[in-house]
């Protein structure tokens, strides 16, 4: 009875600050209802309040979760451990950061909403890290898909972002349904739902990490979570979701679901071999390849149609199909013997959520002849009507060139020092394919600042606006990127 | 040494984010006088550097080929092991001073300055921004030739690109964007092939259990005691060499440069010429020639002996068909790089001084003709030789100082141009004397067309173009300070090369005593004293006696 008890006090603090977001995200779905009037208007300035209701609840969540203890757990249904740390962190970073980018972009009406599904989403994405059995996997999965649809249908502004929604929604069902009959294949070899049962059930029957149906579950595991990583062939929503969406829609997408994906790759995929240490993960060789093909694809259909869009948004999406690739090249080669393949990985995701939310923040903040910047001209002479804007940007997008003195720099030569490390053809053939990718990217990142800098300045007579939260998020995002160059230390070391 | 090694870093940096923090409070006339005394201030560091350098002692007997006399680390990155059995690897903050680099240091300063005084009045839109560029770039120069860590090497050799980028592509003549573009993806690019190597050279050193596997000495050293196999050295050193090559650039490899020149402003194409060239020979220097003997011998002799004859010849005679002066000047870059490979590929140490200090000499006297090129141009905006003629009797001061500059261009006796030039072909002479003889030809090639340029320009009767009703004077007291020192230099080199190659032979012997040498009598009349042979390295097996 006491053990019981105090199973349920452990699960209870392993999910304190995921509790604390959605409840938050309760109470603003039940009081926003009723700030608004019948006829769909609000009191103007609402949605500050809400704005700093969801920070304040990030932050508690933050507070929460540091103070209580964090010893590493791994019965029950729910698991503490390094992941968990890891994916908390990045999901509230990101859910702050996006929060700040949401907010002037919604309507006082529906603010409350937003910002509750936001929080929603947050919760979901540590959630996915915190679950320890394939139910909850799901739930935690389902917990960031479900308020998405609703995020990206609350503005409703035109008929594109309804369509750009309805295809989001319906591709992203059929990608649950592809991990949910993934983990009936898994249920269905191991007769357990709970992830600690079914490794120790796989590991005891030899030959269980080859056998068709283990197989079979990997690739449509891996098949599901791909197109939430917008990987190749998953990736065609992407470019229309993004062009029609809001911008702060477009950096949660950029972002969450590929952190989402990771985490619950992680947490399923490396589960039939056994590793006792998801660092160390070491893929069969059928894995391998699939993973390696995706990468390989996914890097190069990315950085290839990324280099025609003339729309910034469609732009972006490519761009993330590609960086897509380059995290996978972390999973595809394998435990490495020098730089960790895992932590390169995940240092690239974290890398990579901070350059594409700050480069969105930023693009959302700027203004164009009075509008905002949807296309690659809206950017000429952006150096001289918004310098700050264009100044950060541009660290951000030399940071996802890789170039020094910007974190994507080293978020590229981790990868690339594991991927050769690893010492096989695959690993060296993987490396190569990234570094031609990086000079392939660089043209299309590179054109964006010359337009920025080097065109003059259009004729216009529009006042020049700042979105200031939003412009506070990119500025947060930019400089990080070099303070995280100059001392890689502080994110390495949160990995390890 | 500590204190003035880190001030002469952090002077450019810090007042370039001055300057592009206070960028809408400056106008030009405040910026330009910030950039003035943060340059001015980083020459004099540089300066006390270089006097502190003569105190350090020589660390003789070192088992590495490459030593820093000075050096100064702190960690930047460690990735723990990732098992019981692999390695633990780090970066490091690795600043280090030798010789070469001092020499380069002094030069990055000193037409920093000259930069800035140079663009006094003709940068007029977004100074601040463009100072604060000129400054990064510095910044991070200086930083490439004190850095002995090879990922300290690779960003900021990398990072140079992006000031540069603007410099072109926004205050650059009408083709500027796509100059710009070209430049940057160009040599993006290339160094990219050269991360390559890198990364694989150092995973191979810290899976062998060298303790800092970044380290340039610590490789340099591993490399000397356990080389690699003549293959995989051949590999390594043609994927490092190739962002080198393009850098440089050698022969194939050219066609962003005349662009770059042409459409840059006066003070890039004075940093570009200058001294951003020489990161490429510099990277040879520092990483190839060292690091793989063997392949240096054996494949790199032949092939960049090669490419440098034909870029002599080639740039030469391309140099003889512009009519725009300061592409003539670019292409006459190509050319006195071919020089300056054929020195450090003469692998001996008459070789790889006379290279080092054709390194120097080409940045003296390139950059102070597109000083002159760019004084021309802000008088009559025109550089085509067909509009211009007779100047000297207009331009008095300014047609003295071009014929000083054009005669230490082309290798005048008496002149710096002339003992680099000749220890560089001496030196190849005993290595391969076809190469030499063949680029010889570069030197009366060189002769021709500057004297051509000379003659039609400057000489007889004078015929301008319309300027309006600007009165065109001579050289101005600005416009002397940035190139007289420029001038006092090349007469120094020129009369008295002996300080500067003491300061170099140290770390040009410990490169030259890696490779055999054809014959011991050759050696004998060397110009430069002697080095102790270092009995370990010269012996050691796997060296290739041709």
């Amino acid at each position: 009875m006491n053990a019981a008890i105090e199973q349920i006090n452990q699960a209870i603090a392993i999910v304190a600050p995921e509790a604390i977001l959605v409840a938050t995200a309760c109470l603003m779905f039940l009081v926003g209802s009723f700030l608004v009037t019948d006829s769909g208007q609000a009191r103007s300035g609402l949605r500050h309040q809400f704005g700093v209701l969801a920070l304040i609840a990030l932050a508690g969540a933050a507070v929460v979760w540091l103070t209580l203890d964090a010893k590493p757990v791994d019965q029950g249904p729910f698991r503490s451990d390094q992941l968990l740390w890891i994916a908390r962190t990045m999901s509230l970073g990101a859910g702050a950061l996006v929060s700040l980018i949401l907010w002037n972009q919604i309507d006082d009406a529906h603010a409350a909403e937003a910002q509750a599904c936001l929080l929603a989403i947050v919760a979901g994405a540590s959630l996915v890290a915190a679950a320890n059995d394939l139910v909850t996997i799901f739930l935690a999965l389902e917990l960031v898909s479900i308020p998405t649809y609703v995020l990206l249908f609350l503005p409703r502004r035109n008929t594109a972002e309804r369509e750009a929604t309805v295809k989001y929604f319906l591709l992203s069902i059929f990608s649950s349904g592809l991990v949910l009959y993934g983990m009936a294949w898994l249920y269905g070899a191991a007769g357990t739902t709970n992830l600690t049962g079914i490794s120790d059930t796989l590991t005891q029957s030899p030959g269980a990490a080859t056998s068709g149906a283990l197989l079979l579950a990997q690739g449509l595991l891996i098949a599901g979570l791909c197109f939430r990583m917008t990987a190749f062939p998953f990736h065609f929503y992407a470019p229309d979701v993004f062009q029609a969406v809001i911008p702060a829609n477009a950096a949660m997408l950029s972002f969450v679901p590929k952190l989402v994906a990771t985490v619950a790759l992680l947490r399923l995929v490396p589960l039939t071999s056994g590793s006792t240490d998801l660092f160390q993960w070491a893929p069969t060789d059928s894995i391998r390849a699939l993973l390696a093909l995706i990468a390989v694809l996914s890097m190069f259909v990315g950085n290839l149609m990324a280099w025609r869009q003339k729309n910034l948004y469609r732009l972006l999406a490519y761009s993330g199909v590609a960086n897509a690739g380059y995290l996978l090249v972390g999973f595809a080669v394998g435990p490495a013997p020098v730089v960790g393949s895992i932590h390169a990985a995940i240092f690239y995701l974290a890398v990579y959520g901070i350059m594409t939310i700050g480069a969105i923040a930023l693009l959302s903040s700027a203004t164009f002849d009075g509008g905002p910047l949807r296309q690659d001209s809206d950017l000429r002479g952006l150096s001289r009507t918004s310098p700050g804007a264009a100044l950060l940007l541009a660290v951000c997008l030399l940071s996802l060139t890789g170039l020094p003195p910007t974190v994507g720099f080293f978020g590229k030569l981790n990868l690339f020092l594991a991927a050769w490390s690893v010492g096989d053809s695959l690993g060296r053939s993987l490396a190569i394919c990234l570094a031609l990718n990086a000079a392939i990217a660089a043209w299309y990142y590179l054109r964006l600042v010359a337009l920025m800098y080097l065109e003059p300045m259009p004729e216009s007579t529009a006042a020049v606006r700042t979105d200031w939260p939003s412009w506070t998020a990119g500025a947060v995002c930019a400089i990080a990127t070099v303070c995280f160059f100059v001392a890689p230390q502080w994110l390495w070391m949160w990995l390890e | 040494m500590k204190f003035w090694l880190l001030l002469l870093l952090s002077l450019p940096l810090v007042t370039a984010l001055v300057l592009l923090a206070l960028r809408r409070a400056l106008d030009q006339s405040l910026a330009r006088k910030i950039a003035l005394a943060g340059s001015a201030a980083a020459l004099v560091a540089s300066l006390m550097v270089a006097y502190e350098f003569q105190s350090l002692p020589t660390s003789g007997g070192s088992a590495s080929p490459v030593h820093p006399r000075f050096e100064l680390r702190h960690t930047w990155l460690t990735y723990a092991a990732v098992s019981d059995t692999s390695p633990e690897m780090h970066f490091d903050y690795f600043l280090g001073i030798d010789g070469i680099s001092l020499l380069l240091i002094v030069l990055t300063t000193l037409l920093t300055v000259a930069s800035v005084l140079i663009s006094w009045d003709s940068i007029r839109d977004r100074a601040a921004e463009f100072y604060c560029c000129l400054l990064l770039l510095e910044a991070s120069l200086v930083g490439v030739f004190c850095a002995f860590d090879v990922v300290l090497f690779y960003v900021l050799f990398e990072f140079t690109l992006i000031p540069l980028f603007f410099v072109i592509g926004i205050w650059g003549g009408p083709l500027r964007q796509y100059a710009a573009m070209k430049f940057f993806l160009y040599t993006f690019t290339a160094s990219l092939v050269t991360l390559v190597g890198l990364v694989a050279l150092v995973l191979a050193a810290a899976q062998a259990g060298v303790a800092s596997p970044t380290s340039i000495p610590d490789l340099a050293a591993w490399l000397t005691a356990n080389p690699l196999s003549r293959e995989l050295q051949i590999a390594l050193m043609l994927a490092i060499s190739t962002g080198f090559m393009v850098k440089i650039p050698l022969f194939p490899f050219h066609t962003w440069l005349p662009l770059a020149h042409v459409e840059a402003p006066t003070a890039g194409s004075v940093l570009l010429a200058g001294v951003l060239l020489k990161l490429g020979t510099f990277g040879f220097l520092r990483l190839c020639l060292p690091m793989f003997p063997d392949a240096c011998l054996t494949v790199g002799l032949p092939l960049f002996a090669t490419l440098a004859v034909i870029g002599i010849i080639y740039g030469s005679l391309c140099a003889l068909a512009q009519r725009d002066i300061k592409k003539l000047v670019a292409y006459s870059s190509i050319a006195h790089l071919g020089f300056c490979m054929l020195g450090l590929f003469a692998l001996n140490a008459e070789g790889l001084s006379g290279g080092v200090l054709q390194m120097i000499n080409h940045g003296l006297s390139t950059a102070g003709l597109f000083l002159l090129v760019g004084m021309i141009y802000d008088r009559y905006h025109t550089r085509q030789m067909d509009d211009l003629h007779g100047l000297a009797t207009r331009l008095p001061l300014l047609a003295c100082a071009m014929v000083f500059i054009t005669m230490a261009s082309i290798g005048l006796p008496g002149l710096n141009g002339f003992v680099g030039e000749f220890l560089s072909l001496a030196g190849m002479f005993q290595r391969d004397a076809v190469f030499a003889v063949l680029g010889a030809t570069g030197v009366i090639l060189g002769a021709w067309y500057m004297l051509g340029m000379l003659q039609t320009v400057f000489f007889g009767p004078l015929h301008e173009p319309t300027h309006g009703d600007q009165r065109v004077g001579d050289l101005n007291g600005r416009e002397a300070l940035a190139i007289v020192p420029i001038c006092v230099l090349c007469l120094w080199i020129g009369v008295m090369p002996q300080p500067f190659l003491r300061t170099i032979q140290p770390d040009v012997d410990a490169i030259a005593a890696l490779y055999a040498q054809p014959s011991r009598t050759a050696s004998a009349d060397r110009e430069s004293s002697p080095s102790q042979p270092r009995a370990n390295i010269v012996a050691r097996p796997g060296s290739v006696v041709p």
